[in-house]
């Protein structure tokens, strides 16, 4: 698991996954903002990857998808009306 | 091309006058470049908000779904695969409504480089493009229908005669991709005389017949000029918007991770864009002026702006 504190550093920590919950103690100079559960993807036999993140703060809107969607709708549309 | 610059005609009041950018209006143009901006983010912000409920929680956000390799974009395309694809149809209608409402913009731009259109206010230029809506629509829809009917037609044609050849040898191959390629370009041709047709239908404000016999007087009197000045505009515009796309995918995720950058570099490409279809209009409108505007009588054509007097009609006796 990847712990991501507010300062940008990142600890990794183990989790053998035998139980369904785990607490794990942290102590850091900042808080913690958001956690991975297999950074690496190691485990990809998984129904869902996606409920393996969890942040404090969720983005609302995926910035990077928003400009290329946004190109990718002016190609479309410099097809059907120059 | 001129930046900055004051533009007007010779009596206009300096009240008339318009900020220019090349010799277009800067106003027209940035009409038509924030109508597709806002297009653009309109159609992208579902998938955007789509994206960011998939992968929103992780620390690097949205980036994660540029890795090498891909495992986060195919997990999104998966968990989002069955809704985009049951939000297909209604994309395709925002894109028929989107480009519907372009006409308004784009018929102000065209008026704008017409004579006279440097020194008119904007609104007016809006309301004449407004009022030749109808017309413009009928255009767009017939050009459409045209430009499938050919893409589809040489693309099975030339299908057809590939796999009665010889399914393969090197020219059924060499004649599978020529097919659709001479579709595009058919479908090209289609899309620049359309263009031709909407100059005169606004800036003469003539019928739809009126505008085709000018049109066709267009392409009589120099055909190759034509298709050289929309070729190249064309060919740079793909350019530019080919460039913009590829360097913004190498600018996105990993190390050189840029989303402003990659944002400003699309902006750019979509105003370099407008700025073509500007200059594309502005040329074919000098050429207009430069045709002999036909007499009163001379096929019963009408050149000068249509009075505005209204039509009267004959009560039909049954």
């Amino acid at each position: 698991m990847a712990l991501h504190d507010a300062d940008g550093g990142v600890t990794i920590v183990t989790w053998d996954g035998s139980a369904e919950r785990h607490e794990i103690p942290f102590a850091g100079p900042s808080p913690l903002t958001a956690v991975v559960i297999d950074p690496d993807h190691r485990v990809l036999l998984d129904q869902d990857l996606t409920n393996n993140l969890r942040s404090v703060e969720p983005r609302l809107i995926a910035p990077r998808v928003l400009t290329h969607g946004a190109f990718a709708a002016q190609l479309a549309l410099a097809l059907v009306a120059p | 091309m001129t930046t900055g610059a004051l533009t007007g005609d010779g009596g206009a009041s300096p009240r008339q006058r318009r900020w220019a950018l090349g010799g277009l209006r800067l106003d027209a143009l940035l009409a038509c470049l924030g109508y597709r901006v806002l297009v653009g983010l309109l159609a992208a912000l579902p998938l955007a908000a789509a994206a960011a409920a998939l992968v929103g929680h992780h620390p690097r956000g949205d980036a994660v779904l540029w890795e090498p390799g891909g495992p986060w974009l195919v997990e999104a395309l998966r968990l989002a695969g069955p809704a985009f694809r049951s939000m297909a149809p209604y994309g395709a209608l925002f894109l028929l409504v989107s480009a519907w409402g372009w006409l308004l913009p784009l018929g102000a731009l065209i008026l704008s480089v017409g004579a006279g259109g440097s020194g008119r206010a904007w609104r007016e230029l809006f309301s004449q493009a407004a009022r030749r809506f109808p017309t413009l629509t009928l255009l767009l829809g017939a050009t459409l229908l045209l430009q499938s009917v050919l893409l589809a037609l040489t693309t099975v044609s030339v299908t057809l005669l590939a796999a009665s050849a010889s399914s393969r040898s090197h020219g059924a191959d060499a004649l599978r991709i020529a097919g659709p390629c001479l579709g595009l370009l058919f479908a090209w041709g289609a899309g620049v005389a359309h263009d031709i047709l909407r100059v005169p239908l606004l800036q003469r404000d003539q019928s739809l017949f009126e505008a085709l016999v000018t049109s066709w007087e267009l392409l009589r009197t120099g055909a190759r000029s034509v298709l050289v000045a929309a070729g190249w505009r064309t060919a740079l515009a793909l350019l530019t918007l080919g460039v913009a796309a590829a360097a913004g995918g190498r600018l996105t995720g990993g190390e050189a991770d840029q989303v402003t950058l990659v944002a400003l570099l699309h902006l750019t490409a979509l105003a370099a864009f407008v700025w073509l279809r500007g200059s594309w209009f502005q040329w074919l409108s000098r050429r207009l002026e430069a045709l002999p505007r036909r007499r009163d009588g001379d096929l019963g054509l009408e050149p000068g702006p249509r009075s505005a007097e209204p039509e009267t009609h004959q009560p039909s006796v049954g």
